[in-house]
Order: structure tokens, then sequence, then C-alpha cells
């Protein structure tokens, strides 16, 4: 079923990839020893099926999943690369490209492929066809084996692989766990169903990877639970060992998705954490479980030094963490807000469970309880799984199936051991503290973490935070640093606040000995221990918005004292900002410095000191640096001295700790992937060690290798890319029209402008003022010019930019062009080469699209009729193989194309005959035809056809057509053409079609707008300079006659002075012909923007559209093509009814002959 | 074009039966009707520019904010006879399946509410020399006959071109 919300986008990306694919196959065919053309084709097909199976479009992803398997077969040697298997690899991107083309249209692919999968698998080798054949159900050993080749293909998207193995590693052991419920629960139904979800989402994720065996796989796990749901509930005992053999196939080709889950059944690894986790519930948690958590906790220290280490010299690699550890330790500094959204939910499911558990002992509903715990666990463990703790997801997976039992009994009616919930709890209490605050050791026994539970629940729900000892203060506050670092962004912020804040306490603190209004002073202390409360709150450590607090609280006692005039001991305030400062030491560096120094100015070092500080990150606790081996997760610490005093080297070592830290955090992406490929080339291994990526690597260090290289290129490609967003025409085309507007109202501005003058005129000229009376008038039409011309610039520039939005690089069109080239010479006797310059020029979308068919066109006409066969061009000393050069530039607004070819060139002896034969022109016309309008003659509609029958020499296919197309640009076609010696046509066309340089003209009332681009001139003729020629006014004008035509006839506009001596003629051009229109007055040039009309208004009216004037007015826009259309059709009727010898007065003809 | 108005039906005296909102207009003696929901807006004659060699009853086109919007002589598009010619019109703007088109009419008057089941479909023969085939229904008002016109049909554009091709 295809996603239709996805198609758009699919649509766009395939439309990408075909034309990547068209340009690497054209290229495959004069370079057929490329491996890297093959591997960029492949790549492509690749996308495309991936992307058509994810949306769900079955003949797309079928055929270029066939074609994919034929170029397997070329780079693997196995297919010869001939041309009729490029042919055929042509067809097939082809038919994909009509395929998009239809879902595009009516998002339905019509088009069958059934031929094409005949044509590849009649090409395909019968040795290969083990591969392209689907895996045989049944058979499991083979299947698996294919399963490996899909595996095997893993290598084409790391982060899509990931992804995939990550979703993997969830449903898999979530899998296990439903199939070893399978055999003890009575509701089968509903643990299957279950199965057949989790198995659908494993289809999908397969799916979209593109693994077909894999998907095929998983499609028959599915059909077989069908099947057995089915048989259950006709009340019969199926068989469920599928289940595990369907699952352990897939763990045996996959198997670090089950690493979780083989760790607990492998023996000999004697690290603590993993004896910890596979701990079963029915051994003693208590105590294995507090010894393993203190095992753990060394174990996940020295993994951090051993990991972090690296970037600082001091740390010595003494303890070498097992190898799985060292995985998810790597793992777990990828991302810190996931860390954070991690242990959020680890902070709230805990007490929650714990809750669960006491209640569990009180209620009646035990199995409503259950599934709370359920719940909340199968939550938990999805959380672990995103984050790849593999050992802990086993944990929970553990718990889950130990729930699971603990459900059976209750439904047997046995007793409810509900033990091992809490021996569960305590071990993630014990390997995660940090997500209680409040316990500050790991317990000795479960009482104390029972009671440390407890003050969590309290500290977490009711936020009181009173109960604990005050006494432990400092060590309280040493331990809140270990739940630090989850967000370092945050963290800097609060340090930041901690280094302005502390020092400033400082300074008032030594100010409060002497300073008469130590009231003020104090309450300055208050205002400040206030925001380093709500920052450590923010921050979640209780223990210090506790600490800041009680400050408070003295803070306050101590200003009642003073009100009352007593003089209160002000010494806990030292006491207090030294516990502060012993616990983030970081915050007083500063200040050492400061007591040292003036107390003047001792402000303006503080906040200099801050701002060396701030430059740098914040360091981290020195206090901490003793307990670096306990604090596992801090990422930027490095070793520090606590010698403050030496401020350079402890500068220099930041930037360098940060440098390090930086950089880490570039690599730290990249290494557990190198860890995955790793794992994915060893799928071969028997029996399935999971993350053992050195021995995999020693194993086969050749595969290793280049995969390793691959990467770091894929990984850098992408940056090279040009930020680009996709944005829907309308809104570009609403921007498009504002701007329009503006350059309107711009235009209305010169037009008041130009009033204001008049007006300055008048009253200096009719009411005698003198020019210091109008000083003021003058000054201020002054400035109406200058802002005039201001607003000029800026919607100039405005209009620019909305345009460069538009603009595309011709190259999108160019491109398309080599593959026509390809097929048009493909099956004749000629060779051409196409060239093309000036792909970079850019122009707006809609023209590009626009002039699209016409260049189609004038480039076969170019191959077909211009360029010679190989034999003729040889005989006739050209060089073999024809070239025709595509060249875009632009020539001030407007870009041109010019289309060059060295072939024969044309004929104008064989256009004259042509044009005769079809009696389009008689023999007397055609010999006083100039070259050029010859040239044009092959514009002509109805010239064409001839020429396209008959297949000869010269131009005209559909060349009028093209014509036509461009002028709709408001662009032009010149031919220039030498016989045998090839011939160039020129089209150019306006940079945009939203906005023209046009002619203003006026006719009786009416303001008409003539395109600039169709205007060769301006006359001004009188009366007696028109004369009459076969019932047409023409003038003479450079020794030819010219037809002119009155537009106020034209457009039947009432002309007050029709018989007026002097006329404005302005002669237009549409290539071919030129005509002269006679208007009432030129009004000047102007920049319009072009506004549609409806289509009835539009259609043989002779107006293209409309635009609206500087004063609100409308002037139509003329359609001189039409226009010059009409009126020779009018001239060739008038002409037949003057040969005719009746002459008609019609009122309908558009011109009539000037009566003298 | 059967767009129902439920919005605020429940206040008038029948309850349950839909209501239907219109916008009354007159050309001539004749009443006429159009949903409210087809309305852009009604403004007073504008400026309108002559289209030259566009059908008759292009009255022209004029700017509305920007737009350039044609303008219909609906009398002269239904062919309605010309009494005596009122140069006081109103030019309604309505939205016709995008298509923004005026059209000058003699007056407007108030929004009509009438029930959707007192809307009679176009009697057989000619109401007020108007071709039923622009007429959606005809509803009596207790003043008068209202006829609420069909303006899918009246912008045809193939009849528009046909029409243009006769004149």
């Amino acid at each position: 079923m295809a996603d239709l919300s996805m198609l758009p986008d699919f649509i766009d990306e395939a439309v990408e990839h075909l034309e990547e694919l068209e340009s690497s196959l054209l290229r495959l065919e004069t370079q057929r020893e490329d491996a890297d053309v093959l591997n960029d084709i492949f790549r492509s097909m690749h996308t495309i099926k991936g992307a058509a199976q994810f949306v769900g479009i079955e003949r797309i992803s079928e055929l270029s999943h066939k074609l994919e398997n034929l170029l397997d077969n070329i780079r693997q040697g196995k297919q010869e690369l001939d041309e009729p298997c490029i042919d055929l690899l042509i067809a097939g991107k082809d038919r994909i490209s009509q395929l998009v083309t239809e879902l595009e249209k009516s998002q339905v692919e019509e088009t069958e492929i059934d031929d094409l999968l005949q044509r590849i698998d009649n090409d395909v080798e019968p040795g290969s066809e083990a591969i392209v054949e689907m895996a045989v159900p049944t058979e499991i050993a083979h299947q698996s084996c294919s399963l490996q080749a899909d595996a095997q293909e893993e290598e084409h998207d790391e982060e899509l692989y990931n992804i995939f193995l990550e979703q993997l590693q969830e449903k898999i052991p979530f899998l296990q766990s439903q199939i070893d419920t399978l055999a003890t629960t009575t509701a089968k139904q509903d643990i299957l169903t279950h199965c057949g979800n989790g198995i659908k989402n494993l289809l999908s994720s397969a799916n979209y990877m593109g693994y077909e065996r894999l998907n095929q796989h998983y499609k028959e796990w599915q059909i077989k639970i069908e099947d057995v749901l089915t048989q259950l509930s006709a009340d019969q005992q199926p068989d469920l060992s599928f289940m595990q053999s369907f699952l352990d196939e897939i763990i045996t080709v996959y198997p670090q998705a089950m690493e979780n889950i083989t760790v607990s059944t492998e023996d000999g690894i004697t690290d603590a954490l993993d004896s910890l986790f596979s701990d079963t519930p029915e051994e003693t948690p208590q105590a294995s479980s507090t010894d393993a958590g203190a095992d753990l906790e060394s174990a996940l220290n020295s993994a951090f030094i051993d990991n972090f280490g690296e970037s600082s010299e001091e740390v010595t690699e003494s303890s070498t963490p097992p190898a799985e550890l060292e995985n998810e330790a790597l793992a777990e500094e990828y991302d810190e807000e996931l860390l954070e959204i991690f242990m959020t939910q680890l902070q709230e499911k805990i007490p929650f469970l714990q809750s669960q558990i006491t209640e569990i002992a009180t209620t009646t509903d035990k199995e409503e309880v259950l599934d709370h715990c359920t719940k909340a666990i199968t939550s938990l463990q999805s959380s672990a799984n995103y984050m790849g703790y593999e050992k802990l997801n086993s944990h929970y997976v553990h718990w889950l199936n130990a729930l699971e039992q603990a459900r059976g009994q209750l439904r047997s009616g046995q007793h409810l051991d509900i033990g091992f919930m809490q021996a569960f709890i305590d071990t993630i209490n014990k390997t995660y503290p940090q997500d209680t605050e409040n316990i500050v050791q790991p317990a000795d026994d479960s009482d104390d973490l029972d009671a440390a539970l407890e003050s969590v629940l309290s500290d977490g729900f009711s936020g009181s935070l009173g109960e604990i000892e005050e006494k432990s203060k400092p060590e309280l506050l040493e331990n809140e640093t270990l739940a630090e670092e989850y967000d370092e962004e945050l963290l800097s912020i609060f340090i930041n606040q901690l280094q302005e804040n502390i020092p400033l306490l400082q300074s008032q603190i030594a100010k409060l000995a002497t300073s008469a209004n130590k009231q003020e002073v104090l309450s300055h202390c208050h205002e400040t221990i206030k925001s380093l409360y709500s920052s450590a709150n923010y921050m979640g450590y209780g223990k210090l918005s506790n600490h800041y607090n009680i400050w408070k609280e003295e803070l306050k006692t101590a200003v009642t004292g003073l009100q009352n005039g007593q003089e209160p001991d002000l010494a806990f305030m030292q006491n207090r900002i030294d516990e502060v400062v012993t616990a983030y030491p970081q915050a007083i560096e500063t200040v050492t410095q400061v007591t040292a120094s003036d107390p003047d100015d001792e402000f303006e070092d503080i906040t200099e000191t801050i701002g060396s500080m701030l430059s740098v990150r914040p360091p981290e606790d020195p206090v901490k640096e003793a307990q670096t081996k306990e604090n596992p997760e801090d990422i930027t610490m490095l070793p520090e001295r606590q010698t403050e005093e030496d401020d350079e080297a402890l500068f220099s070592k930041l930037s360098n700790a940060l440098e390090a830290s930086l950089n880490q955090e570039e690599n730290i992406p990249l290494t557990p992937m190198h860890g995955v490929i790793e794992e994915m080339v060893t799928p071969k291994k028997v029996e399935p060690k999971p993350s053992t990526p050195k021995s995999a690597s020693a194993a086969e260090p050749e595969k290793t290798k280049p995969q390793q290289q691959v990467q770091p290129a894929e990984k850098k490609a992408p940056a090279k890319i040009k930020q680009s967003m996709r944005v829907d025409t309308d809104k570009i085309d609403f921007l498009m029209n504002q701007v329009g507007e503006l350059v309107v109202s711009r235009a209305y501005f010169a037009q008041l402008f130009a009033e204001m003058r008049g007006l300055q005129q008048h009253l200096l000229d009719n009411l005698n003022l003198t020019k210091s009376e109008l000083k003021p008038l003058n000054e201020f039409a002054f400035r109406l010019g200058e802002a005039g011309v201001a607003l000029g610039r800026v919607s100039n520039e405005l209009q620019e930019g909305v345009m460069k939005v538009r603009m595309l690089p011709i190259d999108h069109l160019f491109k398309r062009f080599p593959r026509l080239i390809r097929d048009l010479v493909h099956k004749s006797d000629k060779k051409v080469d196409l060239k093309t310059r000036g792909e970079e020029t850019e122009l707006d979308k809609m023209v590009v699209e626009e002039i699209s068919d016409p260049l189609i066109h004038i480039l076969r006409n170019a191959v077909d009729h211009g360029i010679e066969s190989a034999e003729e061009r040889i005989r006739q000393g050209k060089p073999e193989t024809g070239t025709i050069t595509l060249e875009a530039y632009h020539e001030s607004d407007h870009i041109v194309i010019d289309v060059t070819d060295d072939g024969r060139g044309i004929d104008f002896k064989r256009i004259k005959d042509k044009a005769l034969a079809k009696g389009l022109y008689s023999a007397s016309e055609l010999n006083r035809m100039t070259e050029s309008e010859v040239k044009h003659l092959i514009m002509q509609p109805g010239f064409s056809t001839a020429e396209k029958t008959t297949k000869t020499s010269g131009r005209g296919v559909g060349m009028d057509v093209v014509k036509k197309n461009i002028e709709k640009l408001n662009g032009s076609i010149e031919i220039e053409t030498t016989f045998g010696k090839g011939s160039r046509i020129r089209i150019k066309i306006p940079l945009t079609m939203a906005i023209i340089q046009a002619l203003m003209v006026r006719v009786g009332e009416e303001k008409f707008t003539i395109p600039l681009t169709s205007v060769e001139e301006t006359l001004r003729i009188f009366q007696q300079d028109i004369s009459e020629i076969e019932g047409v006014d023409v003038i003479y004008i450079r020794d030819t006659t010219m037809p002119i035509f009155r537009l106020s006839k034209m457009f039947s506009i009432q002309d007050a002075n029709q018989d007026r001596d002097k006329l404005f003629v302005v002669v237009v051009s549409t290539g071919s012909s030129e005509i002269g229109l006679v208007v009432d007055e030129l009004l000047g040039q102007e920049e319009v923007v072009i506004k549609p009309l409806a289509d009835y208004l539009r259609t043989d009216s002779g107006f293209s559209g409309a635009t609206i004037l500087g004063t609100g007015g409308i002037s139509l826009i003329l359609d001189i093509p039409e226009l010059v259309e009409m009126s020779n059709a009018n001239q060739v009727r008038r002409q037949q009814k003057l040969s005719h010898g009746r002459r008609v007065v019609d009122h309908d003809d558009m011109e009539q002959p000037v009566v003298h | 074009m059967a767009e129902i108005f439920t919005g605020e039906g429940r206040s008038e005296q029948v309850e349950k039966e839909q209501l239907m909102q219109l916008v009354g207009f007159s050309i001539g003696k004749e009443q006429f009707g159009v949903d409210i929901l087809m309305v852009q807006e009604i403004i007073r004659s504008a400026p309108i520019t002559a289209v030259p060699n566009s059908p008759d009853f292009v009255e022209g086109v004029i700017n509305l904010r920007g737009n350039i919007i044609p303008v219909i002589e609906l009398r002269k598009r239904l062919n309605l006879y010309e009494d005596n010619v009122n140069t006081d019109t109103w030019i309604l703007i309505l939205n016709i399946e995008g298509k923004v088109t005026g059209f000058i009419v003699d007056s407007v008057s108030k929004v009509l509410k009438i029930l959707e089941s007192s809307i009679e479909p176009p009697p057989e023969l000619v109401v007020a020399g108007l071709k039923s085939q622009y007429i959606q229904g005809v509803c009596d008002t207790g003043t008068g006959i209202l006829i609420i016109l069909d303006f899918n049909h009246i912008l045809l554009v193939e009849e528009l071109q046909k029409l243009k091709e006769i004149a």
C-alpha cells in the first residue's frame, strides 16, 4: 500500500536520483571499464529502490531491485557490459522515470514492467540466479545464507543501518521474551499478536533498508503466526517451536542484535557487570547485587577513564575494561541530551516502581499493579535500548520475564513472591546512583538502600529537602557533582553563574566588615544567593539549593537582627560561601586574584577574570579529580592540580582540554559506527561473540580497513552540499506579486514628483511668486525626489532578490540533453558530440520549464537535418563527429541561448522551392524576399509539415511551435546559417516573465503597454507618407515597405483626431515580419509587472496580460505576435477579396485604407 | 454549489431544517440571489478599463487591490431586457471556483435566509426571459420570486468562447 503522504517527497528524491542515474549511464556507455561510474549507478539505483520500498511503490521497487541485481552482476563480472545490456539499463531507467511521472500525475503506477523484468531475467546469467531468486522458505539453511547476503549489502548507509540495528536490538529481545513467555502463558493468542506486531515493525525496517531476504523471512514468520493464530482460535495446540527457530536465524545473521541476551549465556566472562545483569531473580539478589554494584562502579569508571583518558596524557591506561563495557561507555557519551532524557525517565520510573512494589504488598488487585510495573519497565527497557545500553536492556528483559512468571503464579493462585522486584530495582539504583540524588553511597545493606530510596521518594515527590542532615553538607554537595555532567550546556551556564556570583558574594562579605550600611550589603547578598538558588534548583541540585535556602534564611535573620539594632554574627556568611567553594572550587578561581589586587578596582578585575574564564570551557571540580575513578561520566574533565597560582599553565591546559573534548566529540559518532561495521563483516562467526571488534578486525583486516576509509569520505560529502530548502512556489509568487506592487508604487512616486515639478512651474509662471517665496516648496520637491530615489533603490534590490530566489542554473535544463542526443544518434550513421557552456547561467524557473520544449525541437533539428552522416562529413573534409554546442550567457536583461552546429546549414534555394511547391508564396514574392525573410519562412506554420514527412535537409520541424513558445516568453529567435558550414540558432529571452520593460503608449483615452523586446523603433510620420498597397496602409522606410495599422481601429477606440497630420508609429517585430502600429502618443519606457488576464479575455484578443499603472489604472499589454498574426490574417483576407474583384467594406476589418 | 449554511440556523423559528444564506440583488425588476459563500465582496462601481475584442458582455477589467479582475455586465450576459439604464450600479465580486469575477448588478439587498427545502428546481419554462440553465433554483420569498443563479454555468468558458465567436 503506497503511502500517499510521502509520495511527493519520494518523487522529488527519485527525480533527482534518476537525473544522476541518467548522466552516469551515459558516462558508462563511453567508459565501460570505469568502476566508479558503475558504483555511482548502483548507488542511485539502490537509493531509488530503498525509497520506493519504504513508500510502498511496488513496480518501481521491483524493477529497481532487478536492475540492481543486474548491476551487481556486472560489477562482479558475471555479466558482460555490452551494448544490449546498457540499452536495457537505460530502458529500465526510462521506465522508472515514466512510473515516477505517472505517480506524480495520478498517484498510480500505470505502465507495466513485466516485459522489462523478463528482459532482465533473460540477461542475468544462470549462475547468478541464486542471488536473484528469493530464498526458499522451508530451507532454513539456505535462507540464513541468503540472509547473510543481505547483511553484506549493509554498508550502503551507515546511519540508516544504525537505526535498523537499534530497532533490531529493541525488538529481538522483546520477541525472545515473548517467546519465552509463550511456553508458560495460557494467553498464547495475545502473545502471538504482540509478536506479530513486533515482526511487522521489523519487516518495515528491513523493507526500508532494502533487505529483500530478511523481509521475506519476516513475511514468512508473519504468515506462520497467522496460521498458528487460526489454529489457536480453533482450539488446536499448534507447535510453537517455529518461533524460536525464526528468531534464532535472525540472531545468527545479526548477532549484534542479540548481544544483550547472548551475554547472559556466555561463560568465561568474569566481568562484574555481566554477572550483575545476568542475575536471575532466583538467586539471592541482595548480597550479590551489592557486590556487583560496587564492582560495576569501578568497572564503569575504568572504562571511562580508558576512553576519555586518550585526551589527557596524565591518565594511565592501567585498567583494561571488558570490551562490551567499553562499547557501552562509548555509546554513553554519544549524546548528553539523550542521556538526560534517559536519566529523567529513570528518575521518574524507578520511584514509581518502588511505590508499586510497596503497593503490591497491600493491594488486592495485584495483577493490575503488575501490569503497571510491566508498562513502566517496558518503557524503561525501550529507553535503555534506545540508548544502546545492552546490559541494562537485558536486565529489563529478565525483569519482565520474572514479572511474567509472577503473573503466572498469581493466576495459578500461588503465593506471589515479589522480592525479585526489589532486587531488580536495587541493582539499577546502584548502577545509576545519580538517578536518585540523595543516595550518598551505594548502601552496604538493603535496609540502608531502602532508607535511601525512601529519601529519594520524599525528595522527588514532596520536594522537602530539610530532612537531609546538614552536618555532611560538603560531602553531599560533592556528591551532587556526580549528577552534573548530564547536560554540558546547562552545566556550563550554571558554572558561569557560579563564577559570576561567588566572587560577588566574596566581595560583599569583605565589604560587610567595613561597610556602615550592613543592611544594604546583606540585601545585595540575599539577591545574589537567590539567583544562585534558582539556578541550582533549575539544575536539580537538591542539596545545593537546600544549602542556599538555609543561607537565605540565615541572612534574613541577620537582616532582622540588624533592623532591631543588634549586631549579628556574620561569620556564617564566610562559612556558607566556603562550603560552596569547596564543592565548586572553579567558582573561586577568579577570586584568588581579586583578593590580591586593589579593592577599588576589584570589580573590574572580577569581570575581566570572568571574561577570561568564560572564553574557555569551565574547568571541572578539582576535588572531583580525586574522585575521578568513581566519577565515570565526566566527559570534559582532565586532571588538574590545585595550584591555582599557576594561571598560565592552567589556561593552556584548559584550552587543550577543550580542544581534546571537541575532537572527541567529533570522533565519538564514528567510533561506535566502526564497531558496527566491524561487526557487520563478521556475521559468519558460528558462535556469536557480540561486540568483539578487536578480534573481528584482526580476523579480517583487509575487509575492515577499506570500509573505514570509505566512511570518512562519505561523511564529508554532505558537508559540501549547499544548504537549500524547498519552498512552495505559491509563496514565492505571492512575494513576487508584492514586489510588483512595490515597483508600481515606485512608479507612482516618480509620477508624483513629476506633478510636483509641474506645480512648481505653474506657481512660478502663473502666480508670479518669487523664487524665495517658492523656496520651501522647492526644498520639499527636492526631498520628495530624494525619497523617491531611495525607495526606488530599495525596491530594485528587493525585486532583484526575489527574482534570484526563483532563479535556477540552466544546467537543470542542459543536463537533459546529452541523453536526447544519444537517443537521436543511437541507431543512425551519425556521430554527434554535444558541448555545453555557461551551465551556471541562471534564469527564472518558469522560463527554464518553458524553453525546454523549444530547445528540444531545435536540438532534434540540428541532429536530424543539420549534422550529416559520418560518411558524408568525411567526404566533405569535416571531422567525422559533428559538434553541437549549447551555450548560455547573459546579455543585459536577457539570457541568450545559442545552439550552434557544424552541419550542412540551410539551403535557401530548397526553402524557396518548398514554399513555392506548398503554394505559400508566388515565385515573384519569393524572389523579392531577403535572406532573413527566407530564413523566417521555415518558422511559418504549415511550412514544417512537408519537411517532416520527407525528412530531407533543412530546418523546419515544428519551428513555428518553437517560435510561438519563445514569443510567449517575450523572447525572440534568430537564425544564422551558412550553407555547408552549419547554423546557429539564437534564442533571446528575458530573465523573468513577471516584470518586463515596456513602452507605454496612449490611444484615445486608453494607455497600452508594448513589451520593449518587440519594439524595434519609434517613428514620427506624416499623413502623406502613408500609401496604400493592395488595401493595406504602408509606409516606405529604408527602401522597403512596411504595413502600418492603427491601434485605434484595431481596438475600436474612438479617436478624436483621426486625420491628424503627424502620427506616431511604433515599429514592432516578431523576428520574421515588422509592422508599424499607429498610436496617439508615446508615454515613455517603464518597468511593468505582468498580471494575468482571464482566459476568455486573452485568447485572440491581442492582449497577453495587463499591468497596473502608478495611478491605479489598468493598462493592457499588447501581444505583438498575435497582433501581427491577426493583421496578417486580415491582410490575406483583404487580398483575397481584392483579387476576386469584390471590394467589400467590412466593419470587422481591422484596417481600412485611409481615405485621402 | 449546494453549500449549506448550518451555523446560526438555530435562532430562527425553524430549528432543524437547513438554512441557506443568500445575497439578494436585483437587475431591473427581477430579484436574484447568490450563495453568500461565493461572495467575496461587494463594491461600488470602480473605474473599469475596457478590453477591446472581448465578448460583448465583458465590461472590462478593474483593479481590485492589485489584482486584475474581469467585470461582466450580468444584464447582458443573461440577455435581460434593458430598461432605463441605471448608472448607480454595484459590482458583486464572486469567487467562482477560484476565478474571481465581478458582476455588475443594479442594486444589492440584504442577506436572505432561506430554507433549503423551499428552493424549487428551475421550471421548464423560461423565467423572466432567462434560460433555465443559468438558474439553480427559484424560491418564493412572499414578496416575489427570487431566482438563485448558477454562476458556474454563467462563467462556463466554452460558452464564453462560443459567444465570442458569434460576436
